[in-house]
């Protein structure tokens, strides 16, 4: 049975930000695609093996904020760009982790790298790979997008 | 003293910068400082036996001009995609290359670009292997590193 990706992400989404953060996160039809540039993290992490592709969650800099104060239970306004940039790297971890279990086929190991989180004005570059997929999802007045990328075949 | 590790990375990034661009390489003493000069990032992670990145930092013009010569454009003519690609690809040999001398098994992911590298937080856990700092014909400065997760 073809697996439905989006649906997936959507559930792996959820529970990860509710069973680790205690914060609700619905899908949405909006599209999270910010033009101002410094005001969104990229997380990515690679996943390797008999899948090869990654796995981006973007998200806007302050929603990590408050991610990042949660997680390492900080008051927001002493939150560092360090603690940050850990907590949108751990999210994405987690996140792609899931994924990694998803794709990866029965016989044969996948691998999932470490996190990456840059400053971003929408996205990381990941040359040579297709979008698989893109959920979007909002907390409160903040949205935010998961992606997932697949390297192309040569 | 370099590492066995060292020299064959550079050796390498001067096969590899060679190939693509048919000009050669020298030894600088000095890298570029991502903080200080506006510059492209490109990593690849290699996972399995041995765990870790391998990446190159290209100043903004060599980026451009890597672009130009990679994808036969007038100069001034290439796209941020373009350039994008081209930290990509390169990375993605130099990584390719380095991932055949570590333990084996091992997997070698797609390239990551991060366009301005200054905003680039490495992962914590990390050992800094080799930072090669090199010079390109147009005097400009790149540099390769090899980090490994503790």
């Amino acid at each position: 049975m073809e697996i439905d990706y989006n649906i997936e992400i959507n559930n792996y989404t959820i529970d990860i930000w509710n069973q680790i953060l205690g914060l609700e996160v619905t899908p949405t039809q909006e599209d999270y695609s910010p033009t101002e540039k410094g005001v969104t993290l990229a997380g990515c992490v690679q996943i390797m093996g008999s899948w090869e592709g990654s796995i981006e969650l973007l998200c806007p800099v302050e929603l990590a904020k408050k991610v990042a104060s949660i997680m390492f239970d900080t008051k927001l306004d002493e939150t560092s760009e360090e603690d940050i940039k850990d907590a949108l790297g751990e999210l994405t971890n987690m996140t792609g982790g899931n994924i990694k279990s998803l794709v990866h086929e029965a016989d044969q190991e996948c691998f999932l790298s470490l996190p990456a989180v840059a400053v971003s004005d929408n996205q990381m570059h990941v040359p040579g790979t297709h979008e698989v997929t893109r959920s979007t999802f909002k907390h409160g007045d903040f949205l935010f997008a998961v992606r997932m990328l697949k390297k192309v075949e040569s | 003293m370099m590492t066995d590790l060292e020299s064959n990375a550079k050796e390498y990034v001067n096969m590899v910068w060679n190939t693509l661009f048919d000009q050669s390489l020298a030894a600088a003493d000095q890298g570029l400082n991502p903080q200080e000069e506006e510059s492209r990032l490109g990593i690849v992670s290699i996972s399995g036996k041995w765990n870790g990145f391998v990446n190159i930092y290209l100043p903004s013009p060599l980026a451009v001009l890597a672009a130009e010569k990679m994808f036969f454009l007038e100069p001034g003519a290439s796209s941020q995609s373009e350039v994008q690609d081209a930290v990509g690809e390169i990375i993605n040999m130099i990584g390719g290359n380095i991932k055949a001398i570590l333990p084996e098994p091992n997997q070698l992911s797609t390239p990551d670009v991060i366009w301005n590298a200054a905003t680039y937080a490495w992962p914590e856990r990390l050992d800094l292997l080799a930072d090669l700092s090199f010079k390109s014909t147009c005097g400009q400065t790149l540099k390769v590193q090899i980090r490994q997760k503790a």
